[in-house]
């Protein structure tokens, strides 16, 4: 008995925190006053209209969204290769290419970022945009070698063999065979580095200009000059983008296999 | 016809699973290789599906030496052990795969999966998902989509391992019935010895990466000629001895006091050579009198298996067991006689 209470008590810590915050947040977005607060006087809905009235939201929303969804494309495209040459051959210095592809993960993303802007200055002239869709395929690429990888070793070997055996060369194997098995390992990955990087401050915010925002990185300057409820409108509703697409994607694919 | 010459298989280097190793598959004849788990059975089969890099000899199928074909060109049936069938695939999409790989026509893919079906009997299963069917239809799925190929060579990898024990039996006639139908060439790869004896033409038993024995099952069976063999076909009992003398039908071999006579002999044996001697426990038999060929010995233990009584004896020679019908005469512990058949003794050179 005395486990089991302490167990629900720990628990209810760590939902305090973890969504307390969040919970703050939502509530203080219908808020009717101008200075953001904490719990909400009043009752009003001008804080999301006055989101969609930023031009600067729309426009780094639509940046974050394309980002987003053509990083995560790049990282996929480069990464279920790797992914299928780590998990398939056992070649020299194979622990060392994976330790190496997993470097995005270990350096702190500033130092990403840093490191990404001075390599681009070198070139001189570069498109702000190329610049953030390169670091956000650096960033996610690691997720996408990962979870591709264990989709990847699930599929029992001897059904590619199979395929082999039965006349298909390699690529007709891998196209005909793996590639409809690890659909869902897939999916999951791209959920996962869409989210990734729609949320991503530390890289995005050396490689950013006036012209070239992303969301986040929107919500960061405009919080420097206003203090009102429109961010915590904003957010609720990143919230519940993101929490219905994870929703989706478990409900469709059961993602939680892969993480 | 499968022929294998002097194969050499390394998984690392200057360490080989198989060498020098022979065999050869006989048009429609049906071979198993038999051996327990880490013998190279099942190296040598994906050798010859061309799974694994050989590093030295020959494989040949119908005259054709595919030693350095890539596994997608051999023309090769193969059953595997967990049936790996593909998963998003339909019962007539797996099976079809093969002939949709050599550019059948749509029309004739119907027809052949349709008839390969009816083979292995799943006629109306054709739009299920593997995950649907049961182990044994999925069996029946990896058999059907093996053959449809016709290959001129059929490969079967442990494919009862995972079914249960009734069904394995069921299986194992089946798999038996339409390899001989089809009058197809195929290589057997099991550890159980009772699955071999039953569906081969031809045992090969393996160890350690060389071949043991060859036979028929029932010289497998009856006339082991190594120690390995004897021991994994089942003859609980053997002792050592001495030749002592050879003659045309039978050989005297000495052993503590007694000297057998035995008429099954292996190898080449000279008088004076040392010898292992085996017997199975239902070929000995418990008397209250020497006979000859007889050894006096203790009744340790009795137990009642059913339709036999086991008995656990002590003798000069070791300790042995005896199974006898469970209609006969029945020894308490104590004194008795072991009489051993000429008959029922292996003669083997240690």
């Amino acid at each position: 008995m005395k486990i089991s209470r302490w167990y629900y008590v720990s628990l209810g810590i760590v939902y305090f925190f973890l969504l307390g915050p969040f919970l703050i947040i939502f509530a203080a977005s219908f808020g009717a006053e101008s200075t953001l607060s904490f719990p909400p006087r009043g009752f009003s809905l001008d804080w999301f209209a006055n989101i969609f009235a930023n031009d600067n939201f729309i426009r780094s929303f639509w940046t974050s969204l394309q980002l987003g969804l053509l990083s995560t494309f790049l990282s996929l495209l480069f990464g279920v290769p790797v992914a299928y040459a780590l998990t398939h051959f056992d070649f020299k210095g194979a622990g060392l290419v994976e330790t190496l592809f997993s470097l995005p993960i270990l350096v702190p993303g500033l130092v990403i970022g840093l490191a990404m802007l001075n390599f681009f200055v070198l070139f001189g002239k570069f498109d702000m945009m190329m610049g953030l869709m390169a670091g956000h395929t650096a960033i996610l690429f690691p997720y996408s070698v990962r979870v591709v990888s264990v989709a990847l070793r699930n599929l029992d070997p001897a059904v590619e063999e199979a395929a082999v055996n039965l006349g298909a060369n390699r690529l007709r194997t891998f196209l005909l065979i793996v590639l409809p098995n690890i659909r869902a390992g897939i999916a999951a990955a791209f959920i996962l580095g869409f989210i990734t990087s729609f949320n991503n401050v530390p890289v995005s915010v050396y490689l950013s200009a006036p012209g070239v925002n992303t969301l986040p990185i929107a919500m960061l300057s405009y919080m420097e000059y206003y203090f009102d409820p429109t961010i915590a409108a904003l957010s609720t509703l990143l919230i519940l983008f993101s929490l219905l697409l994870v929703q989706a994607a478990e409900r469709v694919l059961g993602l939680s296999q892969f993480v | 016809m499968l022929k294998i010459n002097d194969l050499r298989v390394e998984y690392e280097k200057g360490v080989p699973t198989l060498d020098h190793y022979d065999l050869t598959v006989n048009d429609g004849e049906l071979v198993s290789l038999l051996g327990p788990s880490g013998c190279g059975k099942t190296t040598t089969l994906r050798a010859v599906a061309g799974f694994v890099d050989t590093a030295g000899g020959h494989i040949t199928i119908s005259e054709r030496d595919v030693t350095k074909i890539p596994p997608n060109k051999r023309d090769i049936g193969l059953v595997f052990q967990s049936y790996a069938l593909f998963p998003h695939l339909t019962v007539f999409q797996n099976v079809a795969f093969g002939l949709r790989m050599r550019r059948i026509s749509k029309k004739d893919q119907k027809k052949r999966v349709d008839e390969a079906l009816r083979l292995v009997d799943l006629e109306g299963l054709d739009q299920r998902r593997p995950a649907q069917l049961s182990g044994g239809q999925q069996q029946r799925v990896a058999l059907a989509r093996a053959v449809v190929i016709e290959p001129q060579l059929l490969l079967l990898d442990e494919p009862l391992s995972n079914l249960d024990a009734k069904l394995r039996v069921n299986m194992r006639t089946e798999i038996r019935r339409l390899q001989q139908r089809l009058s197809v060439t195929t290589l057997y790869v099991t550890h159980d010895q009772i699955e071999a004896l039953a569906i081969s033409d031809r045992v090969v038993v393996m160890n350690q990466g060389r071949i043991e024995q060859s036979g028929t099952p029932e010289e497998i069976y009856k006339q082991p000629q190594t120690p390995f063999v004897a021991d994994f076909m089942g003859f609980e009992n053997h002792f050592a001895g001495t030749v002592r003398a050879i003659a045309a039908d039978a050989i005297d071999v000495q052993a503590a006091d007694t000297t057998f006579k035995a008429t099954q002999v292996s190898g080449d044996l000279r008088a004076g050579d040392a010898v292992w001697v085996y017997f199975r426990s239902e070929a000995a038999q418990l008397a209250t009198e020497a006979t000859p060929n007889s050894l006096p010995v203790t009744v340790l233990l009795r137990t009642f298996q059913g339709n036999t009584i086991e008995y656990v004896i002590q003798s000069d020679l070791g300790e042995f067991k005896v199974r006898m019908p469970e209609d006969q005469v029945r020894f308490e512990a104590g004194p008795a006689y072991l009489s051993l058949n000429p008959d029922s003794l292996i003669v083997m050179p240690k």
